[in-house]
C-alpha cells in the first residue's frame, strides 16, 4: 500500500493511537506529531515541497492532544518547515500499512520500521522543548535516541 | 635505539614511516576520536586538558592528534559544551605547550581542526548546514542554511585556525568529517539538498572539500594536510552517500593532494553502530583496504573497532592501510604501545567498547573510560599511584572488579594485600554478566584475565574459595592492618517477601553464574541489566522468556549506550514483557502477573528473581572492631555496576 493510502485513513489511526492512551497522557496540550510519505521528503523532497507552496497539499496525518485526549486528524505536507508539529514521521511505501495491520503492540511494528529506516523521523523541536512537552515516554517507546545515538 | 622484545613481534607496525617531509617513529597514529570535553565554556585550553595531553603526549605514538578545536568565533562550530577553540591568537599560548608535549614525548604533532555544523551551535539556537535537514536527534540545535558568503568566511578560517596550529609548534593539520560534521554535510546528499554548484553531484558537493583542502594547504603549504573521510556513512537509507561515493569523494581529495585520508565508519544518527562491543574487531577493515587499493599514492589511516596491535600490524603487513589510527584503546590504557613494544602484551587494559566516554559527552559532561579511572584526573594528584608513605598489610574481600582494582593500585603502591574470594575465580558479577553478554563476552572477560595477569604479576595473593567471616577474622586478628569490603551486592530476596509461591524464586545472580539452571520456559522479575542479559542468553539459548518489571520501562540501570542494544536485543529476540507490571502469584505451572491491564497467566518451569539488588554490607558490622581500618567499595556500598566498582576500588587503592 502507498504510504499516502495509509495515511489517509484517519479513524484507523485514531483507534490505534487510543490503544495506547497511557502513553500520551504526559503530553502537553497542543502537542502534535506529524506522518507523512517519505516520497515527498526524500533526496531533496523537504526542499522541493517547501519551494512548491502553489501545489495542492499532500497529505499528511497530525496527532495532537486535545483536551487531554491524542486526536488524529488529517493535514497538509508543505515541506518540513512551519509544520506545526514537534515530530515527524516520513514513511516509505507499506511501511504505515504494516503498523496499521499490526494486531497486538502496534507501535512496537513502528519502532522496527524506524530502525530499518522504512520510516524516518525528524524533530522540529529541542531536547528541552520535546522533555517540557512531556515526549519522553513516547520517544522511548518508539527507541528513538532521545540524546544521542552513543553507538 | 634497540629494538624492543615486542617490536620485533610487530615488526609493521613498529617501523618507522613518514609523511610530507616528517618521519615517523612508528606506524601509529593517536587519533583525536571524540574531545574530552575537559576545557573552559569560552574555548580555552585549561590545566586538566593539559595534564591529560602530557600523558597523550608520551603513548609512544608516531603521530598524535590533538582534538578537534573549533574554528570560528561564532562557535558554530562548536560540537561539545567544553570544546577547544583556535579561532584566534589568543588560544595559542596553550596550544604551544601541547605542540612541545608531545614533541617531547617523540611523536609528530597535528592539530585537528572540529567544525560540527549539522551537530554544532552547541551554545547556539542553530546550526549551520549546507541545507536545512531537521535533526532526527534532539540533542543538536535546529538547522540554517549557508549562503554562499558563509561556505567562504567558513573555508577561511579553517585556513586561519590550520596557519595558526603551524605557529603553535604543530607539524600539521587535520580537518574531520568524522560522525557527520560539517564537512560530511557537504558531502552527504542526506544533508547537502543545494542546487548551487555546492549541492546536486557528488563532484558538487565535494567542492565545499576541495576548496577547503586548497584553502589550507595555501595556508600551510610546507605541511601535511590530514582529512578524515567516511568509508560508509551508514546513512544509505536515509537517503545518504552509498560507499561508492563515499569513495568518489576521497578520489576528489587525493586529486586536491591531501597527505593522509583517515578513513572512518558512522554519523552520529546513524542507525547502526560502529564501534560498540557489538561489533566484532576488524569488522570495517575492508574499507580501509579498498581505500588503500584505490589510492596507493595516499597514506590511509585506520582504526575504527579494530583496538587490537597484534591485528593493526597484520593489516599492515598486507597493506591495507599504512597507520594504524588509535584513540580509545589509548584513553583506556595510554600505556599500551610502550606494553606491547616491550613485549607486555598480557598486562595491556583493554578498551571495553561500554562507550561510557560518549554517553557522557551527550550529555554535556566530560569523558571518562571505565577502565581507567584516572582519566581526566590526571592534573590531580590524589589519583596519582604514589607509594605509600606507611606499607601496610591489606586484606580484601571480594574478587570482582572493585576489590581487584583496589588491591591492584595497592599493590603498585607497595602495600602486601591479599584477596579473600568464596568463589573459584576473580570476577565477582561481573564474571556472570560477562557469560551471558550478547554484545561481546571476550571484552569484559578481558577485564577479568587483566586482573588475574596483574595479581600473578604484582605478587597480590588471592585466596580462591575462601569466604570471609568474623571466624575467618579472628583466625586473622592482627595479621592485617586494613580491610577493604569489596563484597558486591545481590538480589534483595525480601523485595518478594509478599509474593505468593517465593519459596520458587531462583536468584539471577545463580542462573547466570552456573549455580543454578533455568528451565525451557521461563519468567525474570525484574528488567534491569542483570534481568536483561539473564533473560537476553537463555532465550538465547532456546528457553521461551518473559520479562516482567515494575518500571514503566526496561534498562533503567543501564548505560544510557546500551539501553537502545537491549531493547533491540528485546525485540529481535522474541522476549515477550509486562511493564508497569508486578507478579502476584508463582505456582508449579507459572506466575500471575497483575498490571493496569489487568492479570495475565504466564505459563513457567522457571521464575527469575531479578529485582533489585542489595549490598552485601555485614561484614562491615562484624568487622567494625576487629581491625584498624575498615573500609568499603563498590557494589558493597550501593548496587551500581562496572564503571563505579573499578572507579571506586582505584579511588580507595590510591589513598589507603
Amino acid at each position: 500500500m502507498l504510504a499516502a493510502a495509509a495515511i489517509e485513513d484517519v479513524a484507523a489511526w485514531q483507534r490505534l493511537i487510543d490503544g495506547y492512551a497511557p502513553l500520551f497522557d504526559p503530553l502537553a496540550d497542543g502537542a502534535a506529531v506529524g506522518l507523512a510519505a517519505r516520497f515527498f521528503a526524500d533526496a531533496g523532497g523537504a526542499r522541493r515541497a517547501a519551494a512548491m507552496p502553489s501545489t495542492p497539499p499532500l497529505p499528511m496525518l497530525v496527532w495532537r492532544k486535545r483536551g487531554g485526549r491524542m486526536v488524529v486528524q488529517a493535514g497538509a505536507y508543505r515541506g518540513l518547515d512551519g509544520l506545526g508539529v514537534d515530530l515527524v514521521f516520513l514513511a516509505g511505501d507499506g511501511a504505515l500499512a504494516a503498523v496499521l495491520a499490526r494486531a497486538e503492540h502496534p507501535l512496537g511494528e513502528m519502532k522496527r520500521q524506524l530502525r530499518a529506516a522504512r520510516i524516518q523521523f525528524f524533530v522540529l523541536r529541542t531536547k528541552r522543548e520535546l522533555a517540557d512537552l512531556g515526549y519522553e515516554d513516547f520517544v522511548e517507546a518508539l527507541g528513538l535516541p532521545f540524546l544521542g545515538a552513543c553507538r | 635505539m634497540t629494538q624492543r622484545p615486542g617490536e620485533a613481534q610487530l615488526p609493521h607496525l613498529f617501523k618507522p614511516g613518514r609523511i610530507g617531509k616528517f618521519a615517523t617513529r612508528n606506524l601509529i597514529k593517536y587519533g583525536a576520536c571524540c574531545v574530552s570535553n575537559y576545557n573552559g565554556r569560552d574555548g580555552t585550553v585549561t590545566p586538566r586538558e593539559l595534564a591529560r595531553m602530557r600523558v597523550i603526549a608520551n603513548t609512544g605514538c608516531g603521530i598524535i592528534t590533538n582534538q578537534g578545536a573549533y574554528p570560528d568565533p561564532r562557535g558554530e562550530g562548536k560540537a561539545y559544551f567544553r570544546q577547544v577553540a583556535i579561532f584566534d591568537d589568543r588560544f595559542l599560548p596553550e596550544f604551544e605547550l601541547i605542540a612541545r608535549y608531545i614533541h617531547d614525548g617523540g611523536a609528530l604533532a597535528i592539530q585537528q581542526i572540529l567544525h560540527a555544523g549539522r551537530y554544532g551551535g552547541i551554545d547556539l539556537g542553530y546550526c549551520v548546514q549546507p541545507s536545512v535537514v531537521p535533526q532526527t536527534l534532539p540533542h543538536f540545535r535546529p538547522p540554517r542554511e549557508m549562503t554562499k558568503d558563509d561556505i567562504r568566511l567558513c573555508i577561511r578560517e579553517h585556513a586561519e585556525a590550520a596557519r595558526r596550529s603551524i605557529k603553535a609548534g604543530f607539524d600539521g593539520t587535520e580537518v574531520t568529517s568524522f560522525m557527520g560534521y560539517l564537512l560530511a554535510n557537504f558531502n552527504s546528499k542526506f544533508t547537502n539538498q543545494r542546487s548551487d554548484e555546492y549541492g546536486g553531484s557528488t563532484r558538487n558537493r565535494g567542492r565545499f572539500m576541495r576548496e577547503l583542502i586548497d584553502g589550507m594547504k595555501q595556508a600551510t603549504p610546507d605541511h601535511p594536510v590530514i582529512i578524515r573521510l567516511n568509508g560508509a556513512e551508514l546513512m544509505d537509507n536515509w537517503g545518504g552517500n552509498d560507499e561508492d561515493e563515499c569513495f568518489e569523494l576521497m578520489g576528489q581529495a587525493v586529486e586536491c593532494g591531501v597527505d593522509m585520508i583517515s578513513v572512518t565508519v558512522g554519523w552520529q544518527e546513524a542507525p547502526e553502530s560502529s564501534i560498540g562491543r557489538d561489533i566484532p574487531p576488524g569488522h570495517w577493515n575492508y574499507l580501509a583496504a579498498r581505500a588503500k587499493k584505490s589510492f596507493p599514492g595516499t597514506l590511509i589511516a585506520f582504526g575504527n573497532r579494530l583496538p587490537d596491535p597484534g591485528m593493526a600490524n597484520d593489516c599492515i603487513a598486507r597493506g591495507e592501510f599504512d597507520y594504524w589510527e588509535v584513540c580509545r584503546p589509548l584513553l583506556a590504557d595510554p600505556e599500551m604501545v610502550h606494553k606491547v613494544a616491550e613485549g607486555r602484551q598480557e598486562e595491556v587494559r583493554r578498551c571495553i567498547g561500554s562507550l561510557n566516554c560518549l554517553s557522557r559527552l551527550f550529555r554535556d559532561l566530560p569523558y571518562t573510560c571505565t577502565m581507567n579511572p584516572a582519566l581526566g584526573h590526571e592534573v590531580e594528584p590524589e589519583y596519582a599511584v604514589t607509594p605509600a608513605t606507611v606499607r601496610k598489610k591489606v586484606m580484601v574481600i571480594g574478587a570482582g572488579p572493585a576489590g581487584m582494582e583496589c588491591a591492584l593500585t595497592a599493590a603498585k603502591r607497595g602495600h602486601s594485600v591479599t584477596v579473600f574470594e568464596k568463589s573459584d575465580r576473580i570476577g565477582g558479577s561481573l564474571l556472570g554478566y560477562a557469560t551471558h553478554d550478547l554484545a561481546r563476552p571476550d571484552d569484559l572477560l578481558s577485564v577479568i584475565r587483566h586482573y588475574e595477569v596483574m595479581a600473578r604479576k604484582l605478587g597480590v595473593e588471592v585466596r580462591l574459595g575462601t569466604e570471609a567471616n568474623a571466624k575467618l577474622m579472628r583466625s586473622l586478628l592482627h595479621q592485617f592492618d586494613a580491610c577493604v569490603v569489596a563484597a558486591g551486592a545481590g538480589i534483595d530476596l525480601d523485595h518478594y517477601d509478599r509474593l505468593e509461591g517465593r519459596e520458587r524464586l531462583v536468584d539471577a545472580l545463580d542462573v547466570a553464574r552456573g549455580r543454578a539452571q533455568a528451565g525451557k520456559r521461563v519468567v525474570v522479575l525484574g528488567g534491569g541489566k542483570v534481568g536483561l542479559v539473564v533473560a537476553e542468553s537463555l532465550r538465547k539459548r532456546g528457553a521461551e522468556v518473559a520479562i516482567v518489571e515494575e518500571d514503566k520501562r526496561l534498562a533503567g540501570d543501564v548505560m544510557p549506550s546500551f539501553k537502545w542494544r537491549h531493547s533491540a536485543w528485546v525485540e529481535e529476540l522474541e522476549i515477550r514483557t509486562f511493564l508497569s507490571a508486578r507478579a502476584t502469584r508463582i505456582t508449579a505451572e507459572g506466575v500471575h502477573v497483575a498490571s493496569a491491564k489487568g492479570e495475565t497467566f504466564v505459563p513457567a518451569d522457571t521464575v527469575i528473581a531479578a529485582g533489585p539488588r542489595k549490598s552485601n554490607q555485614s561484614l562491615f558490622r562484624d568487622f567494625e572492631w576487629m581491625i584498624d581500618e575498615l573500609h568499603g567499595c563498590g557494589d558493597a556500598l550501593m548496587p551500581r555496576g562496572l564503571d563505579a566498582a573499578i572507579q571506586e576500588g582505584y579511588r580507595l587503592g590510591v589513598r589507603i
